[in-house]
C-alpha cells in the first residue's frame, strides 16, 4: 500500500513539476514553438475576420480579472459585477442610458455581436494572474483583457498581454510603472488614474483649503507596503517638499497585520495635521478601531480609493467612518448633475441587491469595459492591431460616463489624460463631493470632530 | 509611561496569541499532528459570534460558550472522520488532510458568507480605560484577562484531572500509555476537542475588536506556529510565554522600527531563542 502511495505521489509530483516547468518560463523566453501556437491562437481571431470588418463571430470574449478570492475580493468581485453589467448594458438595448453602446443591442459596427464576459480570478497575486492572463488568451481566446485592481498584478497580466499582444485595458491600477513611459508596456492602456493624479489631488485640496485659511502644515504617510502603497508615496513625498508641506512621520506596514495599536500610538505621538493613508478595507477598519480606541483623530485624514472608500468599510464601521475624506472617481451625487450615474447605479442595484451601491473602484471597471467595447466597435474588427488603433483614437467625452472625467489615451503613456479625481467626505454613511467646491454637494468639515463631541 | 503602554499592549495581544496557539501546541504535543486547520477553527468561532451578535443581539463576550460548543463540536468530528485515518500515516498525509480541510473550512464560509469583512462596531466593551496617559481597550482587556483564565483552566486540566494525565502520558510514549491501560484514541479525541475549544475562546474574544473574514486565520496563523515553535512544541505554558514576548516584540518592534518589519522582528527574535535553546523556551 506504501509502495503504491509512493509510486501515486511520485507520479502527481511529475505531472505537477511538468506543468509548473511551462508556467514557470517567464514571458519573451517562450520556445518559437510557443510562439507559433500563440499567434495561432490570437490570429485565429483574424482570421475569421472578413475584410470591411464583418465577422463571423456573433460572440466577442473580453477577459475579466480580478481577486474574487483573498484579501482583495471583497472589492474584487464588485468590480466583476460592475464588468459584468456593462456587457449587459451593451448587449441589451437601454435607449435612455447616454452612453456609448447603450442604445443598440450589442456592438452595432460587428452586426450586433454580443459581449461574452470570460471571469478570472487573480487571488491578488501577481503569479496568478499571470497565469490567469495566460488562459484567457491561449485558451478562452479572450481579444482583451480588463482589470485588475491589484498594481502588482497588473504588471504581470501586462507582460503576458504585451507578449501576446492583446489589450490590456487597466481599469483601475494606480502604479505609475505601469505606464508606457515606464515599464514600456505597448498594450497596456489605463482608464483610471496614475497615483501620481491621487498625490497632486490630495495636495490640491490642501492648498485649496489653506487658501480658504485652514492651517495645513504636517503631514503623516500612512501605506500598505505593497507596490501600490509604495509607490503613491513616493508620489506624496515628492509633493509634499515641492508644496511646502512637513512630512512627520511615514508608516509601512502589511497589509495583513493582525494589529495595528503600535502604529496608531505612533501616528497619535507625531500628531499630523492629515494624515494621508492608502490601505485595504481590512486595514481601514483596524485604523479606524484604533484612532478610535486612542481617543484620536487627525485634523483631516485623506484616503484614497479601495480601503476606505468602498462600502464594505462603512458597512463594518458605520459612524465610526464619519469625516474621513476620500479621493475618488464616483460618487452618488454626481447624480445631481449627471443622470446617467444615478440609472447606472439603478441598475447595479437591480442586478445585485437594492442595498448594493456602486463605489469609485467599481465605477472604473465598468469604464473600463465601456472603453474597450467601444473600441472593439470602431474598430469593426476584432483584429488585435485593429483593437490597438482604435484604442489610440478614443475619446468619450465625461458627459458620457458615470465618472467625472472622460477617457482619451495619452499616446506616450497609454494613460487616461483626463482621468481626474473628486475628494469626498463621509457623512452618515454617504460620500458626499467636497472638492472641487464649483462641484461640492456638502461643505467640508475640518477640522474631524473629536469622538466625544460627534452625535 | 509610553514603554508601559507599549508593554501593557503587547502582553494583552500576546495572551490572545498565546491561547491561540496553546489548542495548537496540544494537538501537536499529543497527537503528534500539525493541525493546519486550526485558524480556520478560530475563524468559524469568530463568525459563529458575528452571527449571534446579528440575530440575536448577543455580544461576543456572552457568545463564548456558544462558540465553543461549536467548535468543540468541530475538533470531535475533525478528528472522527479526518485525523483518525491519518493519525498513523506519514507527515505529508497528515499535513494535506489538515491543510485540505482548512480549504474546506474556508471556502465553504466564503459560499455561505461571501469575501466581506465583518466587523461588531458597537461591542459591549467597544471604550477605553484611561488611567491618565495610559489608555487600555476594554475589550483587548477582557480578551486577556479571559485568556489567561482558560490557560489557567487548561493548565488544572492537564495538571489535576486524569484525563489531563493521560493526555501527557500519551504525548511522552504512546506505546507505553497505551500499554498502561489508556484509550489513546479516546485521549486524541478530547485533546482535539479541548484544542478547537481553546481556539473558540480566542476567536471570540477576538471578535470584540477585530473583523472577519473567511481567510482571516491565515493572518493569524502564522503567529500561531511562531508562538508554538518559540514556546516548545508540545508545551502548553510555553504557548503562555512565547505568545507574550511575541505579543511585547510586536507591540515594541512596530513603534519604534519601521511596521513593514515588526514580524521580521518577531521571527528574529524566535531565531535568537532557538539558537540557545533548540526545542524552544519550554520544549522537551
Amino acid at each position: 500500500m506504501k509502495k503504491l502511495i509512493s509510486i501515486f505521489m511520485c507520479l502527481l509530483l511529475t505531472l505537477s513539476c511538468a506543468a509548473c516547468g511551462k508556467k514557470a518560463e517567464e514571458p519573451g523566453k517562450e520556445t518559437a514553438a510557443q510562439k507559433e501556437e500563440s499567434k495561432e491562437t490570437v490570429g485565429s481571431q483574424s482570421e475569421s475576420k472578413q475584410p470591411g470588418g464583418n465577422v463571423q463571430e456573433d460572440v466577442i470574449k473580453i477577459g475579466v480579472l480580478y481577486p474574487t478570492t483573498g484579501s482583495s475580493s471583497v472589492i474584487g468581485l464588485t468590480c466583476q459585477q460592475a464588468c459584468i453589467m456593462a456587457a449587459e448594458i451593451i448587449n441589451g438595448s437601454y435607449p435612455d442610458l447616454d452612453m456609448p453602446l447603450a442604445a443598440e443591442e450589442g456592438l452595432p459596427n460587428l452586426n450586433g455581436a454580443k459581449i461574452e464576459v470570460v471571469l478570472g480570478d487573480t487571488q491578488g497575486d501577481p503569479i496568478y494572474g499571470q497565469s490567469e492572463a495566460e488562459r484567457m488568451i491561449t485558451q478562452e481566446g479572450v481579444v482583451a483583457i480588463v482589470g485588475c485592481f491589484n498594481s502588482s498584478v497588473g504588471l504581470t497580466i501586462s507582460q503576458i498581454c504585451q507578449q501576446y499582444e492583446v489589450p490590456f485595458i487597466n481599469a483601475d491600477c494606480a502604479s505609475k510603472s505601469l505606464s508606457l513611459n515606464n515599464e514600456g508596456y505597448e498594450w497596456h492602456f489605463r482608464t483610471g488614474f496614475v497615483e501620481t493624479a491621487t498625490a497632486e489631488g490630495y495636495f490640491d485640496y490642501m492648498d485649496a483649503l489653506r487658501e480658504k485659511g485652514e492651517e495645513i502644515n504636517t503631514l503623516a504617510l500612512v501605506y500598505e507596503n505593497s507596490e501600490a502603497g509604495i509607490t503613491a508615496s513616493d508620489s506624496q513625498r515628492e509633493l509634499a517638499e515641492k508644496r511646502g508641506y512637513e512630512i512627520v512621520l511615514e508608516v509601512s506596514y502589511p497589509s495583513s497585520t493582525t494589529d495595528v495599536s503600535s502604529e496608531a500610538k505612533k501616528i497619535k505621538a507625531a500628531d499630523p495635521d492629515v494624515i494621508i493613508h492608502g490601505t485595504y478595507v481590512s486595514d481601514a477598519i483596524l485604523y479606524t478601531e484604533a484612532y478610535k480606541a486612542l481617543n484620536y483623530n487627525p485634523k483631516m485624514l485623506l484616503a484614497c480609493s479601495g480601503g476606505f472608500t468602498t462600502p464594505q468599510y462603512l458597512e463594518a464601521v458605520n459612524s465610526d467612518g464619519n469625516y474621513y475624506s476620500c479621493l475618488d472617481t464616483w460618487s452618488i451625487s454626481l447624480g445631481e448633475t449627471k443622470p446617467l450615474v444615478t440609472q447606472v447605479n439603478e441598475i447595479y442595484q437591480s442586478m445585485y441587491g437594492a442595498d448594493k451601491m456602486m463605489d469609485g473602484v467599481n465605477a472604473r471597471s465598468f469604464n473600463g469595459m465601456i472603453t474597450i467595447c467601444d473600441a472593439i466597435n470602431r474598430a469593426g474588427s476584432t483584429e488585435n492591431k485593429a483593437i490597438f488603433d482604435a484604442l489610440l483614437e478614443t475619446n468619450i467625452d465625461a458627459g458620457k460616463l458615470i465618472t467625472a472625467y472622460g477617457i482619451e489615451f495619452d499616446e506616450a503613456s497609454h494613460d487616461n489624460k483626463h482621468a481626474s479625481l473628486l475628494m469626498t467626505q463621509i457623512f452618515d454613511g454617504e460620500y458626499l463631493v467636497t472638492w472641487p467646491f464649483d462641484s461640492a454637494g456638502a461643505d467640508y468639515v475640518y477640522p474631524i470632530p473629536a469622538w466625544s463631541e460627534r452625535p | 509611561m509610553l514603554f508601559l503602554q507599549l508593554l501593557i499592549d503587547g502582553i494583552l495581544m500576546g495572551c490572545i496569541y498565546a491561547l491561540n496557539a496553546a489548542g495548537l501546541s496540544l494537538v501537536f504535543g499529543v497527537v503528534g499532528i500539525v493541525n493546519f486547520a486550526y485558524s480556520d477553527f478560530m475563524m468559524v468561532s469568530m463568525y459563529t459570534c458575528f452571527w449571534m451578535f446579528v440575530l440575536f443581539g448577543l455580544d461576543p463576550l456572552f457568545s463564548i460558550p456558544i462558540a465553543v460548543m461549536l467548535s468543540a463540536l468541530l475538533g470531535f468530528l475533525t478528528y472522527k472522520f479526518v485525523i483518525k485515518k491519518v493519525v498513523d500515516a506519514p507527515m505529508l498525509s497528515q499535513t494535506l488532510a489538515t491543510y485540505a480541510l482548512g480549504m474546506v473550512i474556508r471556502y465553504t464560509c466564503v459560499l455561505f458568507f461571501t469575501n466581506n469583512f465583518r466587523y461588531i462596531s458597537d461591542a459591549l466593551l467597544d471604550h477605553s480605560l484611561v488611567f491618565g496617559d495610559l489608555i487600555i481597550e476594554a475589550g483587548k482587556l477582557a480578551a486577556a484577562l479571559i485568556s489567561v483564565c482558560a490557560f489557567i483552566i487548561l493548565i488544572l486540566i492537564l495538571n489535576k484531572t486524569k484525563i489531563g494525565l493521560a493526555m501527557r502520558a500519551t504525548s511522552m510514549d504512546r506505546t507505553a500509555a497505551s500499554l498502561m491501560g489508556m484509550n489513546s484514541q479516546k485521549v486524541f479525541t478530547i485533546t482535539f476537542v479541548i484544542g478547537a475549544s481553546c481556539v473558540a475562546i480566542a476567536g471570540s474574544v477576538l471578535m470584540s475588536h477585530y473583523y472577519v473574514y473567511p481567510l482571516v486565520g491565515q493572518n493569524f496563523g502564522n503567529i500561531s506556529f511562531a508562538v508554538i515553535a518559540l514556546g516548545g512544541f508540545g508545551s502548553v505554558p510555553g504557548a503562555l510565554i512565547a505568545g507574550v514576548i511575541i505579543g511585547i516584540v510586536e507591540s515594541m518592534a512596530g513603534f519604534l522600527f519601521d511596521s513593514a518589519y515588526k514580524y521580521a522582528i518577531v521571527f528574529l527574535v524566535y531565531i535568537l531563542v532557538v539558537i540557545f535553546k533548540p526545542k524552544g523556551l519550554k520544549g522537551w
